[in-house]
C-alpha cells in the first residue's frame, strides 16, 4: 500500500470528521469515517498493512473523539480488533463491492466499539486503575455505538464507492488466493 | 536482513502493549499522553476542517435553542417562579456573606476543649425593651448552667439566667438597659494584640445599641469589631458584641469625650436556633 495515499486519506477522514460534525450529526450520533477507510484497506491490503493502518486510524479516533475520557488507546485497540476480524472474513467476501464495505463496516464496527467499551468499563476495577469514569454506562455506550454504526453503514455506500474508484492510486499489491 | 519496522511483528506487539497501558492509565497521566498528538492533529487539520465546518454551519445553521410556545399566563407564572428562585438565591448569598464576615471577625479566646456547645431553639421572646428575655427549649438536663453565654454564629446574644430549669431556661439578653461588659475594640482582620482598645461597653436604654465613652484620640474608627473579654463570663470571651458604626460626641462632655456606638451584627432575640456555650464537665 502506498502510505502517502493512506496519510492523505487519513488526514481527510480526520479533518472531515472534525469539520462535518455539526452538519451530519443526528441527535448525538455521527458516522465514523476512519472505520470505512479501515474496511476498505482491510479488504485490499496485506495483514501487516491492515494492522498498522488500524492502529493509526484508531489513534485518530482516540484523539478526535475524546468524548468519554482523554484516553489514547481504546479506539486504536478497537480498530485493531476490527481489522483482525476483517482479515479473518475477507476471503469469503467480494472485496470490490461497495456493499461488502457497507456490511463489513457494521460487522467489524461491532468489535471496534466493543473493545473501547470494555476498556472503559475495566477502569472501574479496583486492582487495575480503580478509577471508574463518572456517569459511564457500558449499555448506553454500546447502544450509542450501535446507532453510530448504522449511520456509518449508510454513509459507507457513497464513501466506499469513492474509495473503490481510487483503488489504483493506493497501490495495493496483488493478493494471491487465500493469502492474508 | 532485518525486517522493516512496519512489518515487524515484535514492533506490533510492543505497540499493542503500549496501547493497553495507555488505555488503562489513570486519567491524570493519560491527559499528558494525549495532549501533544491531539494538539498536533487539530492544528494540522485546520486548513481543511475549518472551511468545511464553516460551510456546514452555513448549510445547517446552529439552532438557537428550543423555542417555547408560552401563553402570557404561563410566561407570567414562569417569571414568578424565576423571581422566587432569584430571591431565595439572593437570601442564601446574603446569609453566606454574613457568615463569611462573621468568620473573618471571629477571635478565638476560649479553648474548645473546655467548652461544649449545645444547640437550642428559641420558643419565646418577650420583646420587652426594659427586660428583654428569650426562652429556649434546653435546660440543666443537657448541662446548661447559670451565666452560660448564648450565641448565634459568632454573635453574643445573652446569658442563661442564674437558676435555669431542667428542660428550658430564660436568657437575659445583652441588650437590656444598663448591662455592661468588658470588651476589646479592634480593627477587623488585625493581628492579635494590634490596635487593641480595652474598655467596658454598656447597653443603651433603647436596647438598640451599645456604647463606649472614650477621651479624644482613642483611635477607634467605624468598622472596628467589638468582642467580649469579660472575666465574669470566661466562656463568652471572643464572641462578637457588634461593630463600631459611628463615633458621636458625648452628650454631656462634648469637648473632651466621644461616644463610640456599637451595633450588633444580628438582631438580638430574633434568632430561631442558638448555641449555648456550656462548660465541659469531663
Amino acid at each position: 500500500m502506498n502510505w502517502i495515499v493512506f496519510a492523505i486519506a487519513a488526514y481527510l477522514a480526520y479533518a472531515l470528521q472534525q469539520g462535518l460534525g455539526h452538519f451530519w450529526r443526528i441527535g448525538d450520533h455521527e458516522p465514523l469515517l476512519p472505520l470505512i477507510l479501515l474496511v476498505f484497506i482491510a479488504l485490499q491490503g496485506s495483514a501487516s498493512t491492515v494492522a498498522w493502518a488500524a492502529i493509526l486510524l484508531g489513534l485518530l479516533v482516540d484523539i478526535e473523539t475524546q468524548g468519554v475520557t482523554d484516553l489514547v488507546g481504546p479506539w486504536a485497540l478497537g480498530f485493531l480488533a476490527a481489522g483482525y476480524t476483517l482479515l479473518q472474513l475477507r476471503n469469503l467476501l467480494f472485496k470490490d463491492s461497495v456493499f461488502t464495505i457497507a456490511i463489513m463496516s457494521l460487522v467489524s464496527g461491532v468489535f471496534a466499539v466493543l473493545v473501547p467499551t470494555i476498556l472503559y468499563a475495566m477502569r472501574g476495577i479496583g486492582f487495575l486503575t480503580g478509577e471508574g469514569i463518572a456517569d459511564f454506562s457500558a449499555a448506553q455506550q454500546l447502544f450509542d455505538g450501535f446507532l453510530m454504526l448504522v449511520y456509518t453503514t449508510a454513509l459507507s455506500i457513497p464513501v466506499g464507492w469513492l474509495l473503490l474508484k481510487s483503488k489504483e492510486a493506493w497501490g495495493f499489491g496483488p493478493r494471491a488466493r487465500g493469502m492474508r | 536482513m532485518s525486517k522493516p519496522m512496519l512489518t515487524s511483528r515484535k514492533a506490533l506487539v510492543a505497540v499493542v502493549g503500549l496501547l493497553v497501558v495507555t488505555s488503562l492509565l489513570p486519567i491524570r497521566y493519560a491527559k499528558w499522553v494525549g495532549v501533544l498528538p491531539t494538539m498536533l492533529a487539530r492544528n494540522l487539520s485546520v486548513p481543511v476542517s475549518d472551511p468545511v465546518s464553516w460551510a456546514s454551519h452555513k448549510i445547517r445553521p446552529t439552532s438557537s435553542g428550543p423555542v417555547e410556545d408560552l401563553s402570557a399566563e404561563q410566561w407570567a407564572l414562569q417569571k414568578q417562579d424565576y423571581d422566587r428562585l432569584n430571591r431565595e438565591l439572593w437570601a442564601i448569598n446574603k446569609d453566606l456573606r454574613e457568615t463569611l464576615a462573621a468568620l473573618e471577625a471571629i477571635t478565638i479566646n476560649i479553648n474548645p476543649k473546655d467548652v461544649r456547645p449545645v444547640e437550642a431553639g428559641v420558643v419565646n421572646f418577650n420583646n420587652d425593651r426594659n427586660n428583654p428575655v428569650m426562652l429556649i427549649n434546653q435546660g440543666t438536663r443537657v448541662g446548661i448552667a447559670g451565666d452560660d453565654p448564648v450565641v448565634f454564629r459568632t454573635n453574643l446574644l445573652g446569658f442563661v439566667e442564674r437558676e435555669p430549669g431542667l428542660l428550658n431556661c430564660n436568657i437575659q439578653l445583652v441588650s437590656r438597659p444598663g448591662f455592661n461588659l468588658a470588651v476589646i475594640l479592634q480593627p477587623l482582620g488585625a493581628p492579635p494584640g494590634e490596635g487593641v482598645v480595652e474598655d467596658r461597653a454598656r447597653a443603651h436604654a433603647s436596647g438598640q445599641y451599645f456604647y463606649v465613652d472614650r477621651s479624644l484620640g482613642h483611635g477607634v474608627e467605624p468598622g472596628h469589631i467589638v468582642w467580649s473579654n469579660d472575666d465574669r463570663y470566661p466562656n463568652a470571651k471572643g464572641f462578637l458584641l457588634g461593630r463600631v458604626t459611628e463615633i458621636a460626641k458625648h452628650p454631656d462632655r462634648p469637648l473632651d469625650t466621644e461616644r463610640i456606638i456599637i451595633r450588633p451584627d444580628v438582631p438580638i432575640g430574633l434568632q430561631g436556633r442558638v448555641m449555648v456555650i456550656t462548660q465541659r464537665e469531663d
